[in-house]
């Protein structure tokens, strides 16, 4: 979901693709910038929050993190800048994300590169080692998890794996702080120039250096001491032009003229014509795997045990039928328990809530407050405010913690995997499930996220699709019109059980949706063949539910919250000003609602909630409220006190069953919020791709309304004008 | 000898890889996630429909299509467990 200060609202402007990069770090005001890199999900954005203190955002699959992060770490009386990386597997560029980590590590000039390893598949780990090492000296390698590899049965010896490497090599457990301080004196010393000039011995290859000597020089030549000449004379043989592209883009120095080129076929000849690519990246691995056998003792059967669990459970959790099953009811789960722990809170607040609008509409009257203020901010402001606050935070302060729960023991990469295959049919990347995922938390996010995703195709479907799972912006005020249309009646458990269910009902619906806009757009704007797709299946492991809980309500919770009371005060004056404010005897308000009125029948709605939706742009979470108000300013006052109240309201103006359905269904899918909106063209920079992000939802959303209100009618619950 | 591709190992058997034959973006993928060749993989399953498919590689599970496996020419181990 990855829904942090850093990756919600405002902020997403400042990191996404145009930001973020190397201009923008604020080398000045620190001694030294250190980056840090390592694989997907080996706990970088731990080890990086250990030292800086942050609270950016972890989760157990790769991919978490999409845009470098920056955090702040004093030691011994200096200043270290660090930047945090999204996890990368190598450094040559595949996707958006795999981008922002190369550029920094190599074109940043950090002072230094932390290179974060999972001590458990340490080879795979040493592999990005290595390949820093060509490019870098200044180098400090963590082997991280230490703890999780003891309990495996898998040793590190980290002081022989330094020998050999060259470079300072730190054992850490990042989650229990353990080897933190240990980290910072080897970043200290290596920034201090403290180990330069040593060489590891196992890159050094003499077949390479006679082979390439014209290259290595030609590099050399050209690039003085900006770069490594062996690295750039390397990716010149292989023929990256990939990296080629960022080594002119980042320091001005061309390889692309008939010299350079044919200095490099030349050198491939040598070899024997040979896939350059794969050779050195054979090589690498092969020297990753001569280190990993020398430096690490696996623990046998205690291992294998291990394994043979995780196999188990993942078996069960991609099983025909077990698979499908497990992700239904843990969908329907977390429902049910944000449901039923939200119900009594949500009840509590608005009584608080009333009862202080009493006390303040009598200090108005004490103090000789105008009519017209009090209505504005008290009728208004204020109880708009009130709405969002007791609708929102309790099923937020609930689903957001147990989501994340989900995400840090491992779980969503699986439904990945599990509807791989439909994402497939649909022309499209089994990645996409993870971005969804992040929508359920903010529908923004979930657009930053989308770079995960290596085809530019695949990722545009995802971007423009993301809007149809609905954000936690929209499915309180799902949940409260379920309870309030659909559940109302029955026994307070089976009340619960009903809304668990058709909100899952509907969640199901919002990820037909996707599969078949996807599809759409793979047919027609965004033709092509589904590319590759490889997704990494990390190990299960255990959530730290404390951290989960505290910090998914501090940072997310009461961030989204703010977010939608920041957009809902301002909301509130205006509607209340619509309502009251007269032209010929008719407010604003009736006008625009009377104009909107046919639009909003034929969808099943009427013309105070269509009105609601284009007023809820900026925040989908004050759709409900303003609907209320609206109906609410023309006299009748008694609001939101219940739920039960609010059944009467909307009974009053005319809501039946068939209105509320219309409702979610439009809720469900129709334009994005402007945060959105405006993430989704930094992120594409295309208007085509932005205004069919807001079409597409709005056009499937309006057919549907169109349909169940013609059901509707044909069952005469809904009047035909 | 005798070399397969890598969605032809069935579910449970090790296999190591001989030849990475995708070209282009794919291949690159597939080395820098240690699909080189003289790995060892191991095909532990396969989603629902058969496609993706799971494997160990290096001390990870990575999911790869089916079609991308195809790619991939392996040597299988032989029923003594070596490999030929």
């Amino acid at each position: 979901m990855g829904l942090t200060h850093k990756s919600t609202g405002k902020n997403i402007a400042k990191n996404s693709m145009d930001g973020a990069l190397i201009g923008e770090i604020e080398r000045e005001r620190a001694d030294y910038v250190v980056a840090i890199g390592g694989n997907p999900n080996v706990g970088k954005s731990t080890v990086f929050n250990a030292l800086t203190g942050m609270k950016q955002h972890t989760g157990n699959w790769a991919g978490k993190t999409v845009t470098n992060a920056q955090g702040r770490c004093r030691y011994k009386y200096t200043d270290f800048l660090l930047v945090d990386v999204p996890g990368a597997y190598s450094l040559t560029v595949m996707s958006e994300e795999e981008r922002a980590a190369r550029d920094f590590i190599c074109f940043g000039e950090p002072d230094c590169t932390v290179i974060v390893c999972d001590a458990t598949c340490l080879e795979r780990n040493l592999n990005l080692v290595l390949q820093t090492l060509e490019l870098t000296d200044k180098l400090v390698v963590c082997v991280n998890l230490m703890d999780e590899a003891e309990k495996k049965g898998i040793s590190v010896n980290t002081e022989r794996l330094e020998t050999l490497l060259g470079v300072p090599v730190v054992g850490t457990s990042a989650r229990s702080k353990k080897g933190l301080s240990r980290l910072m004196e080897a970043v200290y010393k290596v920034c201090g120039g403290e180990y330069a000039g040593r060489k590891c011995e196992l890159l050094h290859d003499e077949e390479f250096q006679t082979r390439a000597g014209e290259l290595i020089m030609l590099a050399s030549e050209r690039c003085g001491d900006k770069l490594k000449p062996e690295w750039v004379a390397k990716k010149l043989l292989e023929g990256d032009d990939e990296t080629l592209l960022g080594i002119k883009e980042h320091t001005g120095i061309a390889f692309d003229d008939a010299e350079a080129k044919a200095a490099a076929e030349k050198a491939r000849q040598d070899y024997g014509g040979t896939d350059m690519a794969a050779e050195s990246a054979g090589r690498l691995y092969r020297a990753a795997e001569k280190l990993c056998a020398a430096c690490t003792e696996s623990g046998g059967e205690r291992t294998a045990k291990k394994e043979k669990q995780r196999i188990k459970l993942d078996k069960l959790l991609t099983g025909r039928i077990s698979g499908r099953i497990v992700m239904l009811l843990l969908l329907a789960l977390i429902f049910y328990i944000t449901i039923v722990g939200a119900n009594y809170p949500s009840e509590l607040l608005s009584r608080f809530f009333a009862f202080i609008q009493d006390k303040l509409t009598l200090l108005c009257e004490k103090i000789g407050v105008p009519d017209f203020i009090h209505g504005a901010l008290v009728l208004g402001v204020y109880r708009v405010l009130a709405w969002v606050v007791s609708v929102m935070l309790p099923p937020m302060a609930i689903f957001f913690p147990l989501f994340t729960l989900l995400e840090d023991v491992g779980y969503l990469p699986r439904i990945a995997f599990n509807l791989d295959e439909s994402f497939r049919k649909c022309r499209a990347c089994g990645k996409q499930a993870l971005c969804m995922c992040m929508g359920f938390g903010c529908n923004a996010a979930g657009v930053v996220g989308c770079r995960i995703i290596d085809s530019p195709r695949e990722r545009a479907i995802a971007v423009i699709t993301n809007s149809l799972v609905p954000c936690n912006g929209r499915f309180p005020t799902m949940i409260a019109l379920i309870t309030v249309f659909f559940a109302a009646a029955a026994h307070s458990f089976m009340q619960s059980v009903i809304s668990a269910a058709m909100l899952t009902a509907f969640i199901l619906l919002g990820i037909a949706a996707t599969f078949f806009a996807s599809k759409l757009l793979s047919s027609t704007l965004l033709k092509g063949v589904p590319s590759s797709c490889t997704l990494e299946l990390p190990p299960f492991r255990r959530p730290q539910v404390g951290k989960v809980i505290v910090r998914s309500i501090v940072d997310r919770t009461l961030f989204v919250l703010g977010r939608a009371a920041a957009v809902a005060a301002p909301a509130g004056l205006v509607i209340w000003l619509l309502a009251n404010v007269s032209i010929d005897g008719t407010s604003l308000l009736k006008i625009c609602t009377d104009f909107l009125d046919p639009a909003g029948r034929l969808l099943g709605l009427d013309g105070v909630i269509l009105m609601a939706f284009i007023l809820g742009l900026p925040a989908n979470e004050i759709v409900l409220p303003i609907i209320i108000m609206a109906y609410t300013s023309t006299g009748v006052i008694d609001g939101y006190s219940s739920l039960e109240s609010l059944r009467l309201l909307l009974a009053d103006n005319g809501w039946t069953w068939v209105t509320a359905i219309c409702f979610m269904l439009f809720s469900l899918m129709h334009w994005p919020c402007s945060t959105t909106i405006s993430t989704i063209w930094k992120e594409t920079r295309s208007v085509k791709y932005t205004l069919t992000a807001i079409m597409l939802p709005t056009a499937m959303g309006a057919a549907a309304c169109i349909a169940a209100a013609l059901i509707g009618r044909i069952l005469g619950v809904l009047p035909w004008t | 000898m005798y070399e397969i591709t890598l969605d032809a190992v069935n579910v449970g058997e090790r296999a190591k890889i001989a030849k990475n034959a995708a070209s282009g973006a794919m291949g690159r993928r597939l080395l820098d996630l240690g699909f080189t060749e003289g790995a060892e993989v191991r095909h532990l399953f396969d989603a629902v429909s058969g496609s993706p498919m799971a494997f160990l590689i290096r001390g990870t599970v990575i999911a790869l299509r089916r079609d991308d496996a195809a790619g991939i020419v392996v040597r299988k181990e032989s029923a003594d467990g070596s490999y030929t």
